[in-house]
């Protein structure tokens, strides 16, 4: 089923997600890439209501606005897990 | 032996400056949020009978050319100039933290790899084998924790042994056979051309081109020859876009990250992870996407409360002792019968000039602690993240909101800061509006003329005049937002570094910073203005000090009705602001300095010649007219354009003009 791809602006704070593919343009593209949010990488939502979201990749934390997060388009692998 | 030149690079947050101010024993200002380093600083190590030049490069992601600063590591690695790099990793990021060291590599660096916060690495339930690193890597590794100064010696002897060798094999990633056959091609063409050859790593510019750097591109139009290639990598991006099924640049990402991947296979475990960490639990409710705002808003109010409610009673003391060694030196020189001039020149130019300015010195010091603690706690980086959304409503990221919160401190460094800003036009907004905001050499004048006309309400006075400074530069940002610079940049992305906790050491970096910065400027600049009104006060000799008809009276009296309608067009305000342009502390100084009288004696003779309305309107105007030279000369520099710097300036004293003008006007009406 293809519930499970969406942009990660529409993840939900405990999810985690498996980034599918970046469909941004060059420079935002480049720059996630090489923060390492590549496609195959797992991340964390940590955090997300309407503003930017809060996301892990391993031990970084980063924060992306919400017109980046559209632009990632990522498979919910785990779903709201709480976090604590 | 021969001195040899290191330079320090690193992802943001990995403690290179830590690194840096160990090695080289500096007061250099360490923070936590991205891009403290915005430009390269130097020290140096004395090692044995060796001297090492250690170059500190901002903190980058990567060696591309999207953001300024890093442009300026880049352009430094590739001078040549350093003979070996240190590259600081965080080992608790490893993966990331590679992809740059990947890029050093690749730009023909001799690299010593320090794998930084090895202490926390446990914590986080990995083991790194450094060994194992090192010999994938084909570079030297060496274990440190810099925040507790372990391995820093390792690292300079490693350097060492590395500048005296020779490396003969290159480092290469394998892009797969589909790009190496475009890589050949190119660098077959490049190494034909002596000068391209000698300029660049051939290899680097090659894959450079491929990815479609733009600086390179423009670098290489300088070449005559060049153009053939440019055109020839442009038809191997065509061809390869084709034939990849995605796009060549994220092609070339991910094979450096392949080369990553194989790398930490060998030399890196990672277990599976445990509890949350406390920067996940403080988070939690800092970034709270209700609490956040207001969280961050009782901060600020604290941080302000705190400056204040300390700073004052110990400015009033400085004040008081200021005043009676100005009485002292009087009385002493009087007794021995020291010229008049001469005590006029200390006692009225000296004395009373630098004492406004001097007893700010301890709110400085507060005000500077406070944003000093916000980046070193890792907070600085939030108050990103929790700005972005109020940000959107002037058409800016919450990253652009770093600059305006700095300003408070000096515009200076907040207009530098800018630097990491990704997109030309939030640099734009940013600078142009960035002198609005009050920075702390303008509080000398607040609180002269707060503490006479509005003695009960003065916080609230001064509370008002940082507002006023905010809104006009969230109007200005808007202005120049739609009409001049219009296409908004929506990629908001920061790291948020782990929280620490600010450290004794860094603590007092922060304060002998900011007390050697503003002494420095005391004596130099403050010094030298004081004395140049002072004498500007006194000719033609024989003319009653500081009157209407020396010098400095008749060229302010031609200049001050411009400043009628704001209800100060005396010559004595005038030339204050005037000179306020040298140093904003100055304003206060030179009216110490044109009234002859210090402390007390100033704030009685202010009294006579200030209304409250003119006082407040005066106030204003200080905030808005101009920024001080310093502030000047990072526009110039940070907008490269001279044409930016002017309309800044006039804009700003239109601004200015018109606030004062119509809060004198609008009050005189309603009978104040």
């Amino acid at each position: 089923m293809d519930y499970n791809i969406m942009p990660l602006s529409d993840a939900s704070i405990g999810d985690r997600v498996k980034v599918i593919e970046i469909d941004g343009g060059r420079k935002v593209t480049n720059r996630l890439m090489e923060l390492g949010i590549i496609e195959g990488v797992l991340l964390d939502v940590v955090n997300c209501g309407g503003g930017p979201l809060i996301i892990t990749v391993g031990n970084s934390r980063f924060a992306l606005g919400q017109g980046i997060a559209k632009k990632i388009i990522v498979e919910k692998i785990r779903k709201n897990v709480s976090v604590n | 032996m021969q001195d040899f030149v290191v330079a320090l690079a690193g992802n943001p947050n990995t403690g290179k400056t830590c690194v840096f101010n160990n090695l080289t024993g500096s007061k250099q200002q360490v923070g936590n949020w991205p891009g403290v380093t915005v430009e390269k600083k130097e020290g140096s190590i004395v090692y044995g009978d060796r001297t090492i030049q250690l170059v500190d490069l901002p903190g980058t992601y990567s060696l591309g050319a999207f953001s300024e600063d890093e442009v300026v590591a880049r352009e430094y690695i590739m001078s040549g100039e350093a003979d070996v790099v240190i590259d600081v990793v965080d080992a608790t990021n490893l993966r990331r933290n590679l992809y740059l060291t990947l890029q050093l590599l690749e730009a023909g660096a001799d690299v010593v790899l320090a794998l930084n916060m090895m202490d926390e690495v446990q914590r986080y339930n990995m083991e790194i084998d450094p060994k194992k690193l090192s010999s994938t890597l084909g570079v030297p590794v060496i274990s440190t924790i810099a925040s507790k100064c372990v391995g820093m010696e390792d690292i300079i002897e490693a350097t060492i042994k590395l500048s005296g060798r020779n490396r003969k094999e290159k480092f290469a990633i394998d892009y797969g056979q589909e790009l190496e056959s475009h890589i050949e091609r190119l660098v077959t063409y490049i190494e034909r051309d002596v000068k391209l050859k000698t300029d660049y790593p051939s290899r680097w510019l090659a894959i450079k081109l491929l990815e479609r750097d733009e600086r390179i591109v423009a670098e290489l139009n300088r070449y005559e020859n060049a153009r053939e290639i440019v055109d020839m990598a442009k038809d191997s991006r065509e061809a390869l876009n084709k034939k990849l099924d995605i796009k060549l640049d994220s092609y070339i990402i991910k094979k450096r990250y392949e080369f990553i991947e194989h790398v930490l296979d060998k030399s890196l475990i990672l277990k599976e992870s445990s509890g949350p960490t406390a920067t996940e639990k403080i988070d939690k409710i800092v970034t709270h996407r209700i609490w956040g705002l207001p969280i961050f808003i009782g901060i600020m109010i604290i941080v302000f409360a705190f400056t204040f409610a300390l700073g004052e009673p110990l400015e009033e003391l400085v004040g008081e002792g200021l005043d009676a060694f100005g009485e002292w030196v009087e009385s002493s020189l009087m007794a021995v019968d020291a010229s008049s001039i001469f005590i006029s020149f200390l006692v009225d130019g000296v004395i009373h000039g630098l004492s406004a300015v001097l007893e700010i010195v301890p709110l400085l010091f507060l005000l500077f602690l406070m944003i000093g603690v916000l980046e070193d706690s890792g907070y600085m980086a939030r108050i990103a993240y929790i700005m972005d959304r109020p940000m959107k409503a002037i058409g800016l990221h919450g990253k652009a909101f770093i600059p305006f919160l700095l300003g408070f401190g000096c515009n200076v460094p907040a207009i530098m800061s800018t630097r990491t800003l990704d997109s030309h036009r939030d640099r734009m907004l940013t600078i142009i509006s960035n002198p609005f905001i009050s920075c702390g050499a303008r509080l000398p004048v607040y609180i002269l003329f707060a503490k006479v006309f509005f003695p009960r309400h003065r916080v609230f006075v001064i509370i008002s005049l940082y507002l006023i400074g905010i809104l006009m530069a969230v109007l200005t940002t808007k202005l120049f937002g739609k009409k001049v610079f219009t296409e908004e940049d929506t990629s908001f992305i920061i790291e948020l570094p782990p929280y620490r906790f600010p450290t004794l050491r860094g603590i007092f970096l922060h304060m002998w910073k900011s007390v050697s910065a503003f002494l420095k400027r005391a004596s130099t600049v403050i010094l030298s203005a004081v004395i140049v009104i002072w004498f500007l006060s006194s000719i033609p000799f024989g003319v009653e000090y500081a009157s209407d008809e020396s010098v400095i009276g008749k060229i302010s009296s031609i200049i001050a009705p411009i400043f009628k309608p704001a209800g100060f067009g005396t010559w004595q305000a005038t030339i204050a602001l005037i000179s306020g342009i040298l140093a904003k502390e100055v304003v206060a100084g030179t009216l110490g300095v044109v009234y002859g009288a210090g402390g007390t004696g100033l704030e009685a003779v202010i009294a006579q010649h200030f209304t409250p309305l003119s006082a407040y309107s005066f106030m204003v105007m200080t905030l808005l007219y101009a920024p001080c030279i310093a502030t000047i000369g990072a526009i110039r520099n940070e907008t490269k354009s001279r044409k930016w710097t002017f309309i800044t300036l006039a804009y700003g004293f239109v601004v200015a003009w018109v606030v004062s003008v119509s809060i004198y006007q609008i009050g005189t009406l309603l009978g104040f």
